[in-house]
């Protein structure tokens, strides 16, 4: 049975809404950083997603993979941000290429200040 | 007529490439063929430079027979790379490489070799001309490895037939070429491109991994990547050096400084830092993902045979090898493999 919340879903593809080929932690490194990600992609995407009092579904499949410090970078800056309890529950991932992935954002909301 | 004097003769041995293949010949590397010259400094025998400069003579360098960075033979290597870098910063001019007795050959030796002549190239006028192995498979491992693209850019060197790459960098910021090699490594080993995100993770945390740790200076950043396909085993080989400080070197002088004496040696130090031990062994807050990731990949099954030289420490994961080196490599060498055995990994 579908949920409402499951209609209203906000969603990022990874692969699709940011980039195939991600980068590493900070501007400085290159393109498509974890940096990036968080200022262009994950923020507005999850202030949109709380606005509308629906979790923010985040796809990491479909790329050409993740590195720590791109998933460490974004995540831990969102923790840093909102708390990363609040942020932890207010995500949804989809990780089947890779389920490890989830494990690292989480230890990177973990690391955050809040 | 003044009477030339050895040295006089030896200087102008060195002037051209044709009598500097006589000099070599007469230094037991005859029936050789040389490969051209590697320099960044063709203008280094100017008239008016002094005739009786030592530096100015020729000097060889015999590579091991068995060149590779198995772990019975990686410190004769490493000796080798060394005494190069000893020659090209004692302020040496003319450096033979000898490779002609080379029997055994390896991706890894070669990418390390041409990480230092990199190095090298950078830091010193120096030119670096060598003999090619006489041993028919040997010198067929070298040509196909790409050696010849960054020592001779005339090369015939035909890499048309294989896959096999050899690439250089300068940072990790434009690894474009990255996501198509995992691709082409993917069709070996399984028969089909596709896109590996655990390998292709693997590489650009090594490149990451240079660039915040190897090097004090970002223009300094510089690396090699080596990947040899074998078709009919299904297997591809991988190689990545870096010539920078090295891990141990650098985690010695930053983070881990005040908390040496945890550790058991720089061997326990190397292997906690890829196991991802590093912040419950000393209660410090560790970033460094990089490294645990490369070992994850490995203990999940999706690359096999993973090796890794720093400094004076080598980790051979597969044989639980941890070993301290009675010399050391500055700078960071990974080998590892994927063939059938690993766990598959190819998403269309």
């Amino acid at each position: 049975m579908l949920l409402l919340n499951d209609l209203v879903m906000i969603e990022i593809n990874i692969a699709k809404d940011f980039s195939i080929a991600t980068g590493a932690r900070y501007y400085s490194d290159g393109k498509f950083s974890g940096e990036e990600f968080f200022d262009t992609t994950l923020l507005p995407k999850y202030e949109e997603a709380i606005g509308n009092g629906v979790k923010l579904k985040i796809i990491l499949d479909g790329t050409d993979g993740l590195a720590s410090s791109f998933l460490n970078e974004a995540f831990r800056k969102l923790g840093d941000k909102f708390g990363s309890e609040s942020a932890w529950s207010n995500l949804i991932f989809v990780s089947n290429e890779v389920p490890g992935y989830i494990n690292k954002i989480k230890e990177a909301l973990g690391e955050s200040k809040k | 007529m003044k009477k030339l004097t050895r040295q006089n003769k030896l200087h102008l041995a060195s002037r051209s490439k044709y009598q500097l293949k006589r000099t070599g010949a007469r230094k037991n590397i005859s029936n050789s063929r040389y490969f051209a010259t590697y320099t960044n400094s063709p203008l280094i025998y100017s008239s008016n430079q002094k005739a009786r400069n030592k530096e100015n003579e020729p000097i060889t360098l015999t590579a091991p027979v068995n060149f590779n960075l198995l772990f019975e033979n990686c410190v004769e290597v490493i000796r080798f790379v060394n005494t190069l870098k000893k020659f090209a910063r004692s302020g040496r001019k003319v450096i033979i490489l000898d490779l002609a007795t080379v029997v055994d050959i390896r991706e890894g030796a070669i990418a390390m070799l041409l990480s230092v002549m990199n190095e090298i190239g950078r830091t010193n006028s120096v030119n670096i001309t060598g003999t090619v192995p006489r041993d028919a498979s040997a010198k067929n491992v070298l040509e196909k490895s790409g050696f010849y693209k960054f020592v001779d850019r005339k090369s015939k060197a035909n890499l048309a037939k294989t896959k096999n790459i050899m690439r250089n960098g300068v940072s990790v910021t434009s690894p474009n070429f990255l996501s198509q090699e995992v691709k082409n490594s993917m069709e070996t080993v399984w028969g089909e491109e596709g896109r590996n995100p655990v390998l292709r993770t693997v590489i650009f945390e090594m490149m990451r991994n240079s660039c915040d740790h190897a090097f004090s200076k970002v223009k300094d950043v510089s690396w090699h990547l080596s990947i040899s396909h074998d078709e009919e085993k299904n297997l591809v080989k991988f190689s990545f050096v870096d010539n920078g400080a090295g891990i141990i070197n650098t985690l010695k002088a930053n983070a881990l400084k005040k908390v040496v004496n945890l550790f058991t040696g720089s061997e326990d130090m190397l292997d906690t830092a890829f196991k991802n031990g590093i912040e419950s062994r000393t209660g410090l807050k560790w970033r460094g993902k990089g490294l645990p990731s490369i070992f994850e990949s490995f203990s999940e099954g999706y690359i096999k045979n993973l090796l890794v030289i720093s400094n004076d420490v080598l980790l051979h994961f597969d044989h639980s090898k941890k070993e301290t080196l009675p010399l050391a490599y500055k700078g960071t060498y990974y080998y590892w493999e994927i063939d059938r055995d690993c766990k598959q990994m190819c998403f269309s």
